[in-house]
């Protein structure tokens, strides 16, 4: 066997013994045995599905939580296009910093999203203060379902942008000059030449974003304005966390993964032909600026919009944590953060703060490793079983992680119990649970990879080490550092799953946060937000310093 | 270069677990579970699990992961083998659930006699009262200054999408005020009543905290809280801005235990706990930490309480027809609301 055999065979193998052993088996084990509570009733049965299925207020539930899913994914695309556009053609001034700061939405627990967008988006926000105090009519975008969609679109442009510019950075300038000599007019060559050959990285972001919103809880239930746009998630969380109807929980949660998986496995077989691929190109903004071309200022409003829309709730959350409420009126403090780290007595934010991305760093870590076997196996697939595989390695992202969490907690019971520390357990599920997702991101830059490089290396005469040091790597080190970020950033929101067997040694800032809120200190939370976007900001930079390509920024040097 | 880093980071990661994983430290002498605001570090939990340590000598491990219904969940998943010897902070439109599962090891602690008999609603002593208070309308006088004065006038029109209140679906005091409506209401007339609020909520959300953030940065002028919430901010905030009403129909209680578990490994410990639990060196310290009026009252009530006006008409719902009927009224909320 070759090494690059070995290779596939042995983290293909691991991943999916991983998968097996973190996901199917905890899941099947438990769906085929008993009601844990009622021993004796088996965990799923027909009856459930079937009373599922003749219940149309549930019907409709389901129908929403896959509707508002699609519209957030679809929307957060549209938003991060213009952006993708401008990130794939012009260098400016800042434009790290325009990179680095548009990902932060994602970090935000959701709990503060939810404030932020109240306190910037709401009824006496910002946007509305700034409008009443311009003389213009107030509008309310919240409590509907477009205060969903806004929070969703919100939360994952980063994303979409990251992914979509990563692709089109890549495409050769070449395809679009030759349809523009050919007389194609901009929105036939965006149809026509650029989608298609965008579409891996659309898709790819597709997945992840609906996926996501499938999830997500908090948001739809305070911004979409109540019980009216509830969905399959809430319905679930109610069963398993507050009725302990597990059976039913678990039926529910399975029913919408599978349909969410088949319907993103459709998707997923759409294959791009592999385009011409190169290093970009990138124009000067501010000298095409000074050129008065319509362009570049097109270019330079998206930039403004997107930093608005990014960075507008991100200050609204800065502000709150910088003030206190005193005898009746709003003071300037940094009360928050000297009560944080310690200045006045005891914390134990320290040690979450430690707590938390040890695990995030962690969970990252093994969604890499195992994400590596998984991305090797699908790219060695046939046509036939490419997208069942995807699918395999989706489905643990579209199950509730309630339902995960409570699998793992039998697991955790009956073997692990006093085996292994805690820690680490935490962070096998976080691995697991956001290594779709790594996927996600890493797949479409992988499968830009032109073939023959790796002919063309072994005709030079290199080892299949020198390929991946020399060659490989460099192309890969952008996504990679993105891939690895995005893991890293899930894992630290991710609460809901290492609730059920959590102790005081995985005292994490979720949790933090919501026992500062629990306790009226909202600008305690507020504050751990921002310490939270600050860290992770610091480990951005770092991770880019890391992977400075030298194939993608040839412009600086040329410039 | 970015390898090199890359086996650095891991190499970090792995360090950084390495030092947080506890040396197995000595082993507890008794395991405490309760919610995560309890335990907070401005929340009793610090407090009164330090002075029962003082008192007893011996070592508690305290584990709070997530709010109440969370906690007990947990408890009864876990009741073949229970890591936890006294589970702290079940409430009493919750506690049916762990009644419905039997999780407890009956108690009754001579310390009960400073506990006012309205409040010992388990005949059994599986469960011990040690606070309790009364969920209520909070509302920002500067913004309201005529608030509602009745669950009836909260349906009035002026206050259109001027409320915000929790789900009973996921939420305790979300729970509290659906069973609020039906005890004022009867199991006929409460859907009604919903339908008539529908209109005047602005938002329904998962848990207190969204609701209250949203109240305190005036996106609304009535919230869903506590009698108790006008205190906190009299204390640290110095503002009486912030008031509540006593509603006609009578205030719904909530009234919190804790209990033995079934299966402690520290039985005796945990029967210690439960006693110094009504004395002041625990009730003492629940006013202004947990923001509930104490079930054995020792001392006076601080000053910032006098805000807190005292309820003289209860409404209760028997615990046996909440057992009975709660799943069956969350399914009718959750579709009457809606439509």
């Amino acid at each position: 066997m070759t090494p690059e055999r070995w290779a596939v065979w042995g983290l293909g193998g691991l991943a999916v013994s991983a998968f097996i052993i973190g996901f199917y088996g905890p899941i099947l084990h438990f769906l085929a045995g008993h009601d844990p509570l009622n021993p004796g009733t088996p965990a799923l049965s027909w009856g459930i599905l079937r009373e599922v299925f003749s219940d149309s207020w549930i019907l409709g539930i389901l129908g929403f939580s896959l509707f508002q899913a699609f519209l957030s994914a679809v929307l957060s695309i549209l938003v991060a296009l213009p952006g993708a556009w401008v990130l794939a053609h012009y260098d400016f001034p800042g434009r790290r910093w325009f990179e680095h700061l548009t990902f932060l939405p994602f970090l935000l627990p959701t709990i503060l999203v939810v404030l932020a967008m109240v306190l910037f988006f709401g009824n006496r926000g910002w946007l509305n203060q700034a409008l009443g105090w311009l003389g213009f009519p107030q509008i309310q975008f919240l409590y509907s379902l477009s205060g969903i969609l806004i929070a969703h679109v919100f939360y994952n442009v980063p994303l979409a942008l990251k992914l979509i510019s990563a692709s089109w950075t890549r495409l050769s300038g070449q395809y679009e000059q030759a349809a523009q000599m050919l007389g194609a007019n901009a929105w036939r060559r965006f149809r026509t030449l650029l989608l298609p050959l965008l579409l891996s990285s659309i898709t790819s972001s597709f997945a992840a974003i609906f996926l996501l919103c499938l999830n997500s809880f908090a948001i739809l239930l305070v911004l979409g304005g109540g019980p009216k746009h509830t969905t399959l998630e809430v319905l679930i969380y109610q069963l398993a966390r507050i009725e302990l109807d597990i059976p039913r929980a678990a039926s529910l949660s399975l029913l919408q993964s599978v349909l969410a998986i088949t319907l993103l496995s459709l998707l997923l077989q759409l294959r791009p032909p592999a385009p011409k691929q190169r290093p970009a190109v990138l124009r000067n903004l501010g000298a095409e600026l000074q050129g008065k071309r319509p362009e570049a200022w097109f270019a330079l409003a998206v930039l403004l919009a997107l930093t608005t829309f990014a960075l507008g709730p991100l200050l609204a959350v800065l502000v709150d944590s910088v003030r206190v409420f005193r005898h009746g009126q709003w003071h300037f403090s940094f009360q928050a953060y000297l009560d944080l780290f310690g200045f006045r007595g005891n914390t134990r934010f320290l040690g979450s703060l430690q707590n938390s991305f040890g695990i995030a760093l962690g969970g990252a870590a093994l969604a890499m490793t195992l994400g590596c076997g998984t991305l090797l196996l699908i790219l060695n697939s046939s046509k036939r079983t490419r997208p069942l595989l995807e699918g395999a390695f989706l489905l643990p992202v579209a199950l509730s992680t309630v339902v995960f969490g409570i699998a793992w907690f039998h697991l955790y019971q009956r073997i692990l119990d006093g085996q292994v520390a805690l820690v680490w357990v935490v962070v096998a599920m976080h691995g697991l649970l956001v290594c779709p997702y790594w996927l996600r991101i890493m797949l479409p830059a992988a499968e830009a990879v032109p073939r023959q490089w790796l002919q063309v290396s072994r005709l030079l005469g290199h080892t299949t080490g020198t390929f991946l040091r020399r060659v490989l790597l460099p192309w890969l080190r952008p996504s990679l550092a993105t891939a690895f970020f995005f893991a890293f950033t899930l894992s630290l929101g991710e609460l809901n799953a290492i609730l059920m067997i959590a102790d005081d040694t995985v005292q994490t800032l979720p949790l933090e946060i919501y026992s500062a809120l629990g306790g009226y200190r909202f600008a305690r939370a507020s504050a751990i937000g921002v310490v939270l976007l600050l860290a992770s900001l610091f480990l951005l930079v770092l991770l880019n310093l890391g992977s400075q390509s030298s194939l993608l920024n040839p412009s600086k040097k040329r410039s | 270069m970015f390898q090199s880093q890359l086996v650095r980071l891991l190499f970090g990661t792995a360090l950084t677990l390495f030092i947080t994983t506890p040396a197995l430290a000595q082993t507890p002498d008794l395991v405490v579970y309760t919610y995560d605001s309890f335990n907070s570090e401005w929340g009793p939990g610090p407090v009164v699990f330090k002075r029962f340590e003082e008192h007893c000598g011996c070592t508690v491990k305290v584990i709070a992961p997530g709010d109440s219904g969370t906690v007990l969940s947990r408890t009864i998943l876990e009741k073949a083998n229970p890591k936890a010897d006294v589970l702290l902070g079940v409430n009493n439109s919750e506690a049916y659930r762990s009644f419905q599962h039997n999780i407890w090891e009956p108690y009754r602690s001579p310390n009960l006699k400073h506990v006012a008999s309205e409040l010992q609603l388990d005949p059994q002593h599986r469960v011990t009262p040690f606070d309790h208070g009364y969920i209520a309308f909070v509302y920002d006088s500067e913004t309201l200054p005529n608030p509602p004065q009745s669950l009836e006038a909260l349906t009035d029109p002026s206050l259109k999408s001027k409320i915000v209140i929790e789900s009973p679906r996921t939420s305790s005091p979300g729970l509290s005020f659906l069973h609020w409506t039906i005890a004022a209401y009867g199991e006929d007339g409460y859907l009604d009543y919903w339908n008539r609020l529908k209109p005047n909520l602005l938002t329904i959300t998962d848990g207190w905290s969204a609701a209250y953030g949203m109240f305190t940065r005036g996106e609304v002028p009535i919230v869903l809280s506590y009698v108790t919430s006008p205190a906190y901010h009299l204390e640290y905030e110095k503002t009486e801005r912030y008031k509540t009403v006593l509603f006609k129909e009578g205030m719904f209680r909530q009234i919190e235990f804790a209990g033995i578990l079934k299966g402690a490994k520290h039985p005796e410990r945990a029967r210690q706990f439960i006693d110094f639990m009504l004395t002041a060196g625990f009730q003492d310290a629940i006013p202004l930490t947990n923001w509930m009026f104490p079930a054995a009252p020792h001392s006076p009530l601080p000053d910032s309480f006098r805000i807190v006006p005292k309820p003289e008409k209860h409404l209760t719902l028997d615990g046996g027809r909440i057992e009975a009927k709660n799943a069956d009224w969350l399914r009718a909320w959750s579709r009457t609301m809606a439509d």
